[in-house]
């Protein structure tokens, strides 16, 4: 055993990990690329790069390209791609996080109650037409936000209220008592109003459609706030997957990084029911499939699931809109029905680490 | 529009009478006696509209079928219609616009919602119910001889008219027309249940001929003139990104092609909902929309972003079309494509209109000149 | 430096497991906890680590701990708690480089040199530093408690409390362990408040580890403490009888237990 100041496998390790890192970040760029110009309609990269040229300089287009191509780029597939990959890393760093807080390689945001929630206000803006003036087009995701925010918000605030160190146990349970409750008022607004209810059905199921540049920037400001106050509780969150007792033992203020972490969590997911509607599955594959390739360390692991969780995103929308096209399936079904057998896979294959 | 509705009402009367003389001329050879052909002869020199409505019915149902009262609904659901028909329920506004054609209006005493579009037609008693959760208490208690639904009630397998049908109430369920030729057998499927089976094959037959008249004029389009034409049924938002429209195998598909138009969506069949960015691909040369949940669908449209490159944006050729006229399968169906031939085809909607006029007038005179020399033969005959 | 617990009473719910509770632990000394199950031992420990609500005061050189920040508590006293089950898996260093958080203090909790070298020695008096690079799930029960208990060496606290650390240790590894804890108790620990004596307070099921470690044995029995003072002299067969309600000195033999 040599005597020196770091010891030797650091090095190999932290060298694997670089390339590893730098791998991926590529393989997500391909396959951001590849979602950007893949569809119905499809384009060169050296197009793809003049359209975004023109638009980034101020420049007119070139004339050898189609002004259609303009069109259908930069106002439709390219704000649609981007959302689909900020929202898929943003689900996905969210339920990295509640996997740790609540110790349950399982737990995702939505144990909290926030799809049950934003389908609520979803409900009252859809079915209802509840709208406040001036802003009637983007009542639907606020309301989707809010109501999705408030939910969690009551969930955390009673679970600290009837146990004082607020346990994962009565989280989840609260989170659970209080979705099935809110569902249950949505329900009860759908015999009313039900014929506009399929068009709930169909926000509910998730889509990217339609998505525009304003979507993007709210979506990449609220995400790279939450990601920062995430990423820099790693360590604490690292402590904490050990227990709280012991979380605590170690110097850790439990009960207000887990409060932090639900809450950040939770507004990282609002914002992306708010603009995607509820989209299941990745918040809970990606974080896995990080750790098993990286380990566990958040501070590898939260950056990493942005990054896969996107990338991910972006192909189920890809081929969302294109296995059959011009019909779209939602989103949502193509997270699941691709995500299920290949999280199966990767978690059950021997020879692999656990978790 | 070129009809007005008084000037519609004369024009249909004179296609009636006119293709009611041309069949009851062929009548006149096979299997009539001297007598009626008598009668006939004289009421068609006066073209009177009023004592063809009561020519003797036996001549015509020989011939054409018509008031054969139907043991079968267009479901295919046995159904046995009453001898007389004096009340009526009707749960599709398209099938409401026929009766009130039909001159059945005074017998309707129970509607659906949207039937109340034509409640200026309606007695002022009218019930109304909620066509997708009928109240079928309340609709038994009318004690009506005749109930016509469609196929958009019942949703799901079982019928949610069962428990009219079990009290013994003839329910005659009529479903989405998936081209012409069925709205055509459900016109004369309504009439054939109401006693008023000659007036539905007139309405039929003036339906179909005015769709050829319309083709033959579109025939000499060439084929780079066609154009192709969006039909978009609501208006895309962030909230709700999907278009929805129609594909082939749909009777609107079938009004497209009858006018020279092409169907955007044509690759598709039945009712479809499209991408954006897919309707936008397809660089439609005409949009129609039947939206009229919003002020002015056109500028939504139009001000869609995205779209500014589109051929029919940037052309300014986005039209609003009457729903009522397109979206219900009865015979205003034609009205519903003289419009939209007004928009995708100014110059040949201003000929056709001129042209339709001329060439009935041409039909009559035509039908006029063979039942003269049809008489003369079969009065030669009987003698 | 003292810990000082005064009148303090603690449970889980309305009832109480302790009561009335007074104990003062001196700097350099080693506690033995005894007691049988359910007798509060380890709601004791929790609550002298800070890491419970009671009533009373419990304080740390003076200070009170239920008003200190966790970091401050967690400098000064470390807890190693009953194994328990993992779900991640951490590698050994990684698991005892954690432990130095509470010494930590750069933005993103990045751990320096220092803390590596300080966790590689914990691992080395440990015995596991040669699995450093192992998955925390491919330990058995008694490398995954040395690895624990090098964890907790490298909080680096003067103040050592331990939760029945030997129970899945075998003969060799328990008396290591016990070796480990001696030679520990013996030295000084340096932290913001100055050198300090390090300290033992431990709970054990096995006498003959209480003995051989701790100088100063407690019992507790019905929520109170029945008996204080020295190991040599409070660990008797009368006492031993009283305390766990059975002949533990005829069960184990005079070998162990001093008459």
């Amino acid at each position: 055993m040599k005597e020196q100041g770091v010891p030797d496998n650091r090095k190999n390790n932290k060298k694997a990990a670089g390339i590893g890192i730098a791998l991926s970040l590529a393989a997500c760029l391909f396959i951001l690329l590849l979602a950007i110009r893949m569809g119905s309609v499809y384009i060169s990269i050296p197009d793809l790069f003049k359209i975004i040229g023109s638009h980034i300089t101020g420049r007119p287009l070139p004339a050898e390209v189609d002004p259609m191509a303009d069109s259908i780029f930069w106002t439709i597939r390219m704000p649609r791609a981007i959302t689909a990959f900020l929202v898929g890393g943003a689900l996905s760093v969210s339920g990295a996080v509640m996997q740790a807080v609540l110790q349950n390689p399982l737990a995702s945001s939505y144990t909290l109650g926030v799809s049950s929630g934003a389908s609520l206000g979803a409900g009252f803006v859809l079915l209802c037409g509840f709208s406040v003036a001036g802003i009637e087009s983007f009542m639907l995701p606020l309301a989707g936000f809010v109501f999705g925010l408030l939910t969690v918000a009551l969930s955390i605030l009673l679970a600290s209220r009837i146990d004082r160190s607020v346990s994962n146990q009565t989280i989840v349970l609260i989170g659970m008592i209080l979705s099935l409750f809110v569902t249950g008022i949505m329900n009860f607004m759908m015999t009313f109003y039900g014929d506009r209810s399929k068009q709930l059905w169909l926000w509910m199921t998730g889509s990217f459609s339609a998505r525009n540049w304003t979507h993007c920037a709210i979506l990449f400001v609220v995400g790279l706030i939450g990601f920062v106050i995430l990423f820099m509780l790693s360590g604490r969150l690292d402590i904490l997957t050990f227990g709280e007792l012991q979380a605590s033992s170690m110097g850790v203020e439990v009960k207000k990084t887990k409060i932090t972490a639900m809450l950040v969590a939770s507004l990282l997911t609002g914002v992306s029911v708010a603009f995607a509607g509820v989209i299941g599955f990745i918040d809970l594959a990606a974080p896995h499939i990080v750790r098993r390739i990286f380990g566990p360390s958040h501070r590898i692991v939260i950056p990493m699931s942005f990054i896969y969780g996107g990338a991910f995103m972006a192909l189920c929308d890809l081929a969302a809109r294109t296995v059959l096209s011009p019909r779209e399936i939602p989103v949502g079904a193509v997270t699941a029905l691709v995500g299920a057998p290949f999280f199966a896979y990767v978690f059950f294959a021997k020879g692999r680490r656990k978790v | 529009m070129i009809f007005e509705t008084q000037g519609e009402k004369e024009m249909r009367k004179k296609i009636v009478s006119a293709l009611l003389c041309g069949v009851m001329a062929l009548g006149c050879f096979t299997a009539c006696n001297a007598e009626n052909a008598q009668k006939v002869k004289e009421l068609v020199k006066n073209t009177d509209v009023s004592g063809l409505e009561s020519v003797e019915k036996d001549i015509v149902n020989s011939v054409t079928g018509a008031g054969v009262v139907p043991t079968k609904d267009r479901s295919g659901n046995d159904i046995k219609v009453p001898s007389e028909v004096n009340t009526i329920v009707s749960l599709a506004p398209s099938t409401t616009r026929v009766l009130i054609d039909l001159g059945l209006a005074l017998k309707i005493v129970a509607v659906d919602t949207n039937s109340m579009a034509y409640k200026d037609y309606l007695p002022s008693g009218v019930k109304t119910f909620d066509m997708m959760n009928p109240d079928n208490e309340a609709i038994a208690a009318l004690k009506p001889d005749l109930v016509f639904t469609s196929g958009m009630s019942s949703v799901g397998g079982t019928s949610p008219f069962k428990s009219l049908v079990d009290a013994g109430i003839c329910v005659a369920d009529i479903p989405s027309s998936a081209s012409i030729a069925d709205i055509a057998e459900d016109l004369k499927f309504i009439g054939n249940c109401t006693g008023k089976g000659v007036e539905a094959v007139a309405l039929a037959t003036a339906m179909d001929a005015s769709f050829k008249l319309m083709s033959k004029a579109c025939e000499s389009i060439p084929a780079e003139k066609r154009k192709t034409v969006l039909f978009m049924m609501n208006i895309p938002t962030s909230d709700s990104p999907t278009i929805y429209s129609f594909g082939s195998g749909t009777y609107m598909d079938e009004m497209l092609t009858k006018i020279g138009a092409k169907n955007a969506c044509a690759s598709q069949q039945g009712w479809v909902s499209i991408s954006i960015e897919d309707a936008v691909a397809m660089n439609p040369d005409v949009i129609l929309t039947n939206v009229d949940y919003v002020e002015d669908p056109v500028k939504d449209i139009k001000a869609l972003k995205g779209w500014e490159n589109v051929k029919a944006v940037k052309n300014n050729e986005v039209y609003k079309v009457d729903p009522n006229l397109s979206m219900q399968p009865n015979n205003h169906v034609v009205d519903g494509a003289l419009e939209w031939l007004k928009d995708i085809y100014p110059d040949i909607f201003t000929d056709l209109s001129k042209n339709l006029e001329k060439a009935l007038k041409d039909t009559v005179e035509k039908i006029k000149g063979i039942a003269g020399n049809g008489t003369s033969e079969t009065t030669k005959a009987a003698a | 430096m003292e810990l000082v617990l005064k009148n303090v009473s603690a449970g889980y719910g309305r009832e109480k497991v302790i009561e009335n509770i007074d104990l003062t632990v001196k700097e350099g000394e080693t506690l033995f906890i005894g007691g049988r199950n359910g007798s509060g031992k380890t709601t004791l420990l929790r609550v002298m680590s800070g890491l419970m609500d009671f009533e009373g005061s419990v304080t740390v050189g003076g200070q009170d701990i239920s008003k200190m920040k966790r970091k401050n508590v967690a400098q000064l006293i470390a807890l190693m708690p009953q194994a328990g089950e993992m779900y991640f898996q951490y590698t050994v260093f990684q698991t005892v480089l954690l432990g130095r958080y509470a010494r930590s203090s750069g933005l993103f909790g990045s751990f320096s040199d220092e803390d590596r070298e300080y966790a590689k020695a914990c691992m080395q008096s440990c015995g596991v530093y040669e699995y450093k690079d192992r998955l925390l799930g491919e330990l058995s029960g008694g490398q995954l408690q040395r690895v624990l208990l090098a964890r907790t060496y490298a909080q680096g606290t003067p103040f050592l409390f331990l939760d029945e650390p030997g129970s899945n240790l075998d003969i060799k590894y328990r008396a290591e362990l016990c070796d480990y804890l001696c030679k520990w108790a013996e030295k000084k620990t340096s932290t913001p408040y100055g050198d300090i004596r390090n300290t033992v307070v431990a709970v054990f099921h096995d006498l003959g580890q209480a003995r051989s470690v701790c100088s100063r044995t407690v019992f507790l029995k019905n929520k109170k403490i029945v008996a204080d003072g020295p190991s040599s002299s409070v660990i008797n067969p009368e006492k031993l009888q009283e305390v766990y309600d059975f002949d533990v000195a005829g069960y184990i033999g005079s070998q162990v237990i001093d008459h």
